[in-house]
């Protein structure tokens, strides 16, 4: 899959339509937080399986290790989505969600309660973004429950080749955060060869319509 | 000479979604920009009686640009055309002096009532 296939007005279109999704994806998660939240500019790049880490790591300047959930998608489009959190993102979800921390009966249920919350939040972001996105372009996506990729890892570990079905895909990030920084949240979206042919020929359309 | 519009926002769609979607009839000047410099310099030189401004922007955002614009007058008439929709949004780019805010996606029908509301287009 070449580069060329999402160059100038397509990539230019799907930043904008991606720009609408993370919108609503930012006044869900701030009407559950309670806080102003900072979005970023989409970001869209080919990666090789092999490259995602890195690539991730250059984009994001990711330090510490994350919490990953992965989500898979499916319209005319099919794709994963794979939310990242850092710890700290992590511990502020376990705060929202969880008034009475001295219900707690080990470490291990902790990291369960940890889970669950941020798979709640995955859901709640994966969701509205991608649903706004491919709304643009007259589709529907219907999404898997989110399952853990890996919790407090590296990034190499949770984007490792080996758990990835693909060589090369298109990647499209945002990155939605509170302005205190508390809680931050990295959305991949990744789509394979037969994925981005089929949003080029929805883009194409959606294009040639205005 | 009809009067200056200002379409800033880094995306060339967004900007073609904006301009299609103002009225045919309205005599106006339009001009672009796809980041907030650009918007910055177009407004000191006289070329934004009315902005259309984006919020997500790289760099310098439309939260920035609206601060820098209020600090040297306020002398335009500032539409905020943005997909974030937070409540808070609103309220901030109005304490900023824009005069209204228009979710994208932009269509006249959302568009209309703003410009009638303001006397910008009858």
């Amino acid at each position: 899959m070449s580069d060329a296939i999402l160059s100038g007005d397509r990539r230019d279109a799907l930043q904008e339509i991606a720009n609408i999704g993370m919108g609503q994806a930012g006044a869900r998660l701030a009407a559950l937080l309670g806080r102003f939240i900072h979005l970023s500019v989409p970001r869209i790049r080919m990666v090789d399986t092999v490259s995602l880490p890195s690539a991730v790591r250059d984009m994001l300047d990711f330090t510490e290790p994350v919490t990953a959930l992965r989500q898979s998608f499916r319209c005319d489009i099919a794709g994963e989505a794979i939310s990242l959190f850092d710890s700290r993102g992590a511990a502020h979800m376990k705060f929202v969600f969880r008034a009475d921390e001295s219900e707690l009966a080990s470490p291990e249920e902790a990291d369960e309660q940890d889970i669950e919350a941020l798979s709640d939040v995955a859901n709640l972001i994966t969701g509205a973004c991608l649903t706004g996105l491919f709304e643009q372009i007259g589709q529907v996506p219907t999404f898997t429950p989110p399952r853990v990729m890996g919790a407090h890892l590296d990034l190499e570990d949770i984007l490792n080749p080996s758990k990835l079905p693909w060589d090369r895909a298109l990647l499209l990030e945002v990155t939605l955060q509170t302005e205190d920084g508390v809680f931050g949240s990295h959305l991949l979206t990744l789509m394979t060869a037969k994925a981005v042919e089929a949003l080029v020929t929805a883009l194409d359309g959606f294009l040639a319509n205005l | 000479m009809g009067l200056p519009v200002l379409v800033v926002d880094d995306s060339t769609l967004a900007r073609r979604l904006l301009i299609n979607a103002l009225p045919d009839a309205w005599d106006i000047d339009v001009s672009q920009a796809s980041n907030g410099s650009d918007a910055i310099a177009a407004y000191r030189e006289g070329r934004a009686s009315i902005m259309f401004l984006d919020l997500t922007m790289p760099g310098m955002t439309g939260f920035d640009v609206l601060e820098t614009v209020r600090a040297e007058g306020l002398d335009s008439f500032v539409i905020v055309v943005s997909a974030d929709i937070q409540p808070e949004a609103r309220v901030r780019v109005k304490a900023l002096g824009a005069v209204a805010f228009v979710e994208k996606p932009i269509s006249s029908e959302k568009l209309l009532p703003i410009l009638k509301e303001y006397g910008l287009y009858e």
